[in-house]
């Protein structure tokens, strides 16, 4: 009877390692910036992550009650781009201890794009730092997941 | 004597440049997506490339260390769905691979024409050489809906590539 248990119990813990999300998997989802001012989507994209802007506060432009556009990338052509849909991370690896890096984020109110590394403080909780070089030279922004209705 | 010398020299150099062929490889992909598709939430629909390359290859006898150079010359998008374009406001291709490479727009258009066909520009002058020499590619177009659709959404893209190749 104990060996039964035994086997159904290993069986049981295959089953559930098998259907558990990979570790740098738990990244995936649509996580709040830190302003409040934009929702992004990560999803994965072979094995790296990227992340898309899905879901903006103000989606439009004051200026002239158009739907917001990339107007500060340096890439001429791509300043009529939607900012919804905008893909903002790009190339993150997982790399251990619920850590990515190798990744780069882009700022649309700038234009600029920084070097970054992703920390998961908790599952609702990363913390998302740019920087310019070195990692001391940066900032870094607090998201939540987001939930919806939103 | 100094004029055998340049002439010595410039040899040299030409022969040290090796040699480089130009050529097009012209590739027919379909992007489908089951939906349903939200207002404004832009989708990703993504292509891996896989055998396309390795047969262009070998018709020019290189590997993947030969690739000097690609570029996208021309993005050519139509649909046979029955609304064409009509339920989708922007369109940006990106490509993406593994190792080190890193992810680029190649094209975008915005707005886009209701009509079933059109081409799209392409984004800056992206050289593509390490996308294509990374072992995992992929194509990914990010659509954006106008409005909520239900139905599957299928698109064709005829992308050409200018591809260097050196000896």
């Amino acid at each position: 009877m104990k060996k039964i248990s035994i086997v159904m119990g290993a069986a049981l813990m295959c089953l559930l390692m098998a259907f558990a999300p990979a570790n740098g998997d738990r990244l995936l989802g649509v996580w709040q910036s830190g302003s409040g001012k934009a929702g992004v989507k990560i999803e994965k994209i072979g094995t790296k992550y990227y992340g898309k802007i899905v879901w903006l506060k103000e989606p439009v432009d004051p200026a002239n009650g158009k739907p917001k556009v990339d107007k500060n990338n340096p890439d001429e052509k791509m300043r009529t781009v939607p900012l919804k849909g905008y893909r903002i991370l790009k190339d993150f690896n997982y790399k251990d201890n619920d850590e990515w890096g190798d990744g780069t984020i882009y700022d649309p109110e700038n234009g600029s794009t920084y070097k970054s590394v992703i920390k998961m403080k908790d599952n609702n909780t990363l913390d998302i730092r740019g920087y310019i070089g070195v990692q001391a030279l940066g900032r870094t922004d607090t998201w939540k997941r987001m939930k919806l209705g939103k | 004597m100094k004029k055998i010398l340049y002439l010595f020299a410039g040899m040299l150099m030409f022969s040290a440049c090796g040699k480089q062929t130009k050529d097009n490889l012209t590739l027919d992909i379909t992007f489908r997506s089951e939906g349903p598709f939200f207002e404004s939430s832009p989708e990703s629909l993504q292509h891996q490339l896989t055998d396309e390359l390795t047969v262009f290859l070998k018709k020019h006898h290189a590997t993947e260390a030969n690739i000097e150079g690609v570029k996208l010359i021309s993005a050519g998008f139509s649909t046979t769905d029955s609304t064409g374009f009509a339920d989708f406001g922007s369109l940006t291709l990106n490509m993406m691979a593994g190792g080190d490479s890193k992810a680029k727009e190649i094209a975008v258009q915005n707005p886009m024409s209701a009509q079933n066909t059109f081409s799209a520009q392409s984004a800056g002058d992206a050289d593509l050489a390490e996308h294509f020499k990374s072992k995992e590619k992929f194509l990914v177009c990010d659509l954006t809906p106008k409005k909520d659709r239900e139905v599957p959404f299928e698109l064709k893209a005829r992308l050409t590539f200018e591809f260097t190749l050196k000896d």
